[in-house]
């Protein structure tokens, strides 16, 4: 087939493929045939906004991105970066959780490719993600404390049922017995590392006389506002249960004597 | 226009669920890649072995619908489809 001809048809397949339908005053649903892995097309309006065309993807692009991933997952670490970076490259701004570009000059077409490389390239961020095995953290701590701490001498899942009747701040391992208790905390996560915060400042405000002792997963996954946060309030801390499983359990003996 | 009403199920021992159903809303095209036909509608991605096969999404097919034109008309549909039993007064009151 003469080139001519081959440009010919790409031409008029791009042509047929992109097209405008009205959706109200100002406001244009623009049809592509960009898509994401699972054939969902990607959402595009142009619209008017304060005297200025914009394209926008109303949410649609990092909604879909939660198909597959946690949406707190992709607001950090490699996952961040390459979207902080599609972002940047493409001069798309991201208001809100709303991806926009501004039309200037009216350069409608070079806006809508440029747009459109955005957002297919933040959705790759989903072959980020690994299916991994799901972490025994959680058994692994409920095992070193059953190894470690007599059972007329510990309790899990302790809350104070006085101020706490409803369990909302709970105690992964409250080890008794002493004049002070120590309060043992698991920490998995941010999710959880927060939750614990506000446990701990609730303590306080209560008056309780304790203890804290928390032991991460992996405290350098925690992003560092909460961690410096949750510093405040807890008093010891091991970065990991694996490599620290012999100091830990050396502090609960010392502790408990 | 623009919700997601989404069964699935996480496998013990793994971290990404496994979606069975997923009713969408209707601001966006979809195509079925294998069937080669694309609509424009509110429409109801399901989980197929085929798909799976080829290693796309396991809910990449997508049939087109109008039982519904809303979130909780998609969440009611959801409900039917799925065979859900609804306990009586089984969501806690806000106040």
């Amino acid at each position: 087939m003469p080139p001519d001809t081959i440009i010919q048809d790409f031409k008029r397949k791009v042509c047929e493929e992109i097209r405008l339908e009205p959706e109200g005053i100002d406001r244009y649903r623009v049809f592509t045939p960009f898509m994401f892995q699972d054939g969902d097309h990607l959402a595009i309006v142009l619209r008017h906004n304060n005297g200025k065309w914009v394209l926008a993807d109303e949410g649609h692009t990092y909604m879909h991105l939660t198909y597959e991933i946690d949406e707190a997952a992709f607001q950090r670490g490699t996952r961040q970066e390459v979207i902080s970076n599609a972002l940047d490259a493409f001069q798309v701004n991201d208001q809100d959780g709303e991806l926009l570009m501004r039309i200037e000059e009216g350069r409608y077409g070079d806006a809508l490719f440029s747009f459109i490389q955005a957002l297919i390239k933040i959705s790759d961020v989903t072959y980020l993600s690994r299916v991994r095995v799901q972490s025994t953290f959680m058994e692994d701590f409920d095992s070193l404390m059953t190894q470690t701490i007599p059972a007329n001498r510990r309790t899990f899942n302790w809350r104070d049922a006085q101020n706490d009747p409803e369990g909302k701040y709970l105690v992964d391992c409250k080890l008794n017995g002493m004049e002070k208790p120590i309060y043992i905390f698991a920490l998995p996560n941010d999710d959880k590392v927060r939750d614990v915060t506000i446990a701990l400042l609730n303590f306080e405000r209560w008056g309780h006389k304790y203890r804290s002792l928390a032991i991460f997963e992996d405290q350098e996954s925690v992003s560092r506002k909460v961690l410096s946060r949750f510093s405040d309030v807890c008093e010891k801390q091991f970065s990991s249960l694996g490599a620290n499983r012999e100091r830990i359990t050396k502090f609960i003996e010392e502790a408990i004597v | 226009m623009d919700f997601s009403v989404i069964l699935c199920i996480l496998p013990k021992g793994k971290t990404d669920e496994f979606r069975f159903r997923r009713h969408n809303g209707k601001n966006h095209e979809h195509t079925n890649k294998l069937e080669r036909d694309k609509m424009y509608d509110y429409h109801i991605h399901m989980a197929t072995e085929r798909y799976q096969q080829t290693g796309w999404a396991e809910d990449s097919y997508a049939q087109p619908t109008n039982r519904y034109q809303d979130f909780h008309g998609a969440l009611q549909c959801m409900y039917e489809d799925a065979n859900f039993i609804l306990l009586p007064n089984g969501q806690i009151a806000l106040i």
